[in-house]
Parts: C-alpha cells; sequence; structure tokens
C-alpha cells in the first residue's frame, strides 16, 4: 500500500491511537494510511484485547493485592511501582469507588498519561465516576499535550455533569479538535447544546482555523434543530 | 489467507478485519512484529512493576501479597 499521510482525518487519528497502542512512533504506520478508519478501529480494539488477555490473571492479582493496600500506600505505587500504563490497565479491575479514590491521589500529569493507555470500555464505570474537576483537568492537561484524540475517547463515557465541565475547560480551538475525532459521534448533539453560548466564537474559530469544511461535514451528523440553529448563527457572523 | 497474514490473526486472537487483505506480506509481517513486541513489552513492565511495588507495600502485608504472586 502507499505510504503516505492519510487525508482521512479519522484514519489519522486511528494511526495516532494505534501507535500509542503499540508503543510505536506514527510515521512507523504510514503503510497502513490507506485503510478505512473503521477497519483500524476494529483492529486496535482486537489488539487491545488480545494485550489485555495475555496479562488477565497477573493483572487481576495485582487488583486483588491492590485491595488490601490503603488508598494512599496504592496510589504511591500506582506511581512509583506500576506506571502510567499498567495503572491504567489495573483501572478497570478495581472497584470504581477505590479506583477513583486512588486517582483523587495522583498527579493530573499522571493521569493525563494514564488516559494515553486506558480503553475506556474496560473501566465505564470508573470513567463515569471519576470527579469533573479531575475529568476536566486531565481534559485541559490532554489538549495542551496536542492529544485531542485522547481526549476524544473518553466524551462518549462521561455522565453529563463531567462533560459539561470538560467542555469549559477547553478553549474553542481545542473543542473543535476534540470534536473532530470523537469516537462516539452520538454525543455531537450534547457538545453542541453545552456550548450554545459559544457558537459564534467556534464558527469564528473554525473560519480562522482554516477547518470550516471540517466543521460543515461534523455538521451533518447534528440534529436538524442544531443544524438550523447554527446555520442562523453562522450566517449572521457573515459569509465564511 | 497467506500464512503472514494466519500468523499476525494468531498472534490477534481473532481474525483480521477485512479490509486488511489489502496489505502487503511483508506489511502484515511488520504489524505482527509490531503487536508482539507489545505484548512482550508489557509482560516485562507487569514483571518488573509487581517487582518494584513489593518494595513500597507495607510490611504486615507483604507476606499476603508475595504469596499472592507466588513468590
Amino acid at each position: 500500500m502507499s505510504r503516505s499521510v492519510p487525508q482521512d482525518p479519522e484514519t489519522r487519528a486511528e494511526l495516532t491511537k494505534l501507535a500509542f497502542l503499540l508503543g510505536v512512533d506514527e510515521p512507523e504506520l504510514a503503510f497502513l494510511a490507506a485503510l478505512p478508519a473503521p477497519a483500524l478501529r476494529t483492529f486496535r480494539d482486537r489488539a487491545t484485547d488480545a494485550l489485555y488477555a495475555q496479562d488477565r490473571a497477573r493483572l487481576e492479582l495485582a487488583a486483588q493485592a491492590a485491595a488490601l493496600l490503603p488508598v494512599p500506600v496504592a496510589a504511591k505505587i500506582a506511581q512509583v511501582g506500576f506506571g502510567p500504563m499498567l495503572s491504567a490497565a489495573l483501572a478497570g479491575l478495581l472497584e470504581p469507588s477505590r479506583a477513583v479514590g486512588i486517582s483523587r491521589r495522583l498527579p493530573i500529569a499522571f493521569l493525563a498519561e494514564s488516559s494515553i493507555h486506558l480503553d475506556p470500555r474496560r473501566a465505564p464505570d470508573v470513567v463515569a465516576a471519576l470527579p469533573a474537576e479531575i475529568v476536566a483537568q486531565v481534559g485541559r492537561t490532554l489538549a495542551e499535550r496536542g492529544l485531542h484524540v485522547i481526549a476524544a475517547r473518553f466524551v462518549g463515557y462521561l455522565p453529563p455533569a463531567s462533560l459539561a465541565q470538560a467542555v469549559a475547560a477547553l478553549d474553542d480551538a481545542d473543542l473543535l479538535r476534540t470534536a473532530f475525532v470523537l469516537e462516539d459521534k452520538g454525543r455531537l448533539d450534547d457538545l453542541v447544546e453545552l456550548t450554545r453560548d459559544r457558537w459564534a466564537a467556534l464558527i469564528a474559530t473554525a473560519r480562522r482555523e482554516g477547518v470550516w469544511d471540517r466543521a460543515l461535514a461534523l455538521a451533518r451528523g447534528l440534529s436538524t434543530e442544531h443544524r438550523r440553529a447554527l446555520a442562523d448563527v453562522a450566517a449572521a457572523g457573515g459569509p465564511p | 489467507m497467506s500464512d503472514t497474514a494466519a500468523a499476525l490473526a494468531r498472534t490477534l486472537g481473532t481474525p483480521l478485519p477485512k479490509d486488511f487483505a489489502a496489505l502487503t506480506d511483508e506489511e502484515l509481517a511488520t504489524l505482527d512484529r509490531m503487536l508482539r513486541t507489545a505484548a512482550q513489552r508489557r509482560a516485562q513492565e507487569l514483571t518488573s512493576g509487581i517487582e518494584q511495588s513489593l518494595q513500597h507495600i507495607p510490611a504486615v502485608v507483604r507476606p499476603a501479597v508475595r504469596k499472592m504472586f507466588g513468590l
């Protein structure tokens, strides 16, 4: 297949996530650039499952051991012993309330690094139970690192309060970049509703950043009500 | 399915997505090597993570945890 940078943003986003999973530099996956995003996502999900399956027994033991420890000790061990990747793997094996208690004691930078390795399918209850302020801070940290692709993976798992706080923590450009690579497009209308007072600014940002076409393509997935309302705001702002 | 595709499917533990039929044997082998390397790295990190963690576990529960891991 041709080795090139993929034109399709969805494919580009999938290659970024696959590169993190495999621990390789993204250009090393250029030979996958012509594959459609859904096929890459299926491969990534299956590869994630395979990696979890091989370590399952030892991870479960580690989770049982963590349950014996006081939360502050478990948090310290997460940082100095397991590190972000294994802590992410363990998250889904812990009681959600315990996982949240440990998360509260971890630095945001560590949680952001862990989120790169966390498969939200395996820890949906933990992601949903995280305090909104932690979710917002992790989201902002990921955006500051340019990891909108990672932040976008979690949107489908966030309860309304966490999503609202995360959206408020992102500036307009970061919010657009995250929305463009959203895995769960079913939350697009929620995002649009949460940003009602920012529509004019978001539209202006999309025009300024040269991503107006992508914003229009994204808008096609919105409800009729939101599409019409956004079109009115865009028209009021003048031609693109 | 080529031998290389079958090898990657074995590593994956499930069939390959059908669009992956467009990849050459060399590309499939590269992907298989990447996935195996990631699996090895992860297993090594888990081993060293468990060993390092034991040093930070309170003495009172250390024997129980060691026993859990068969150490």
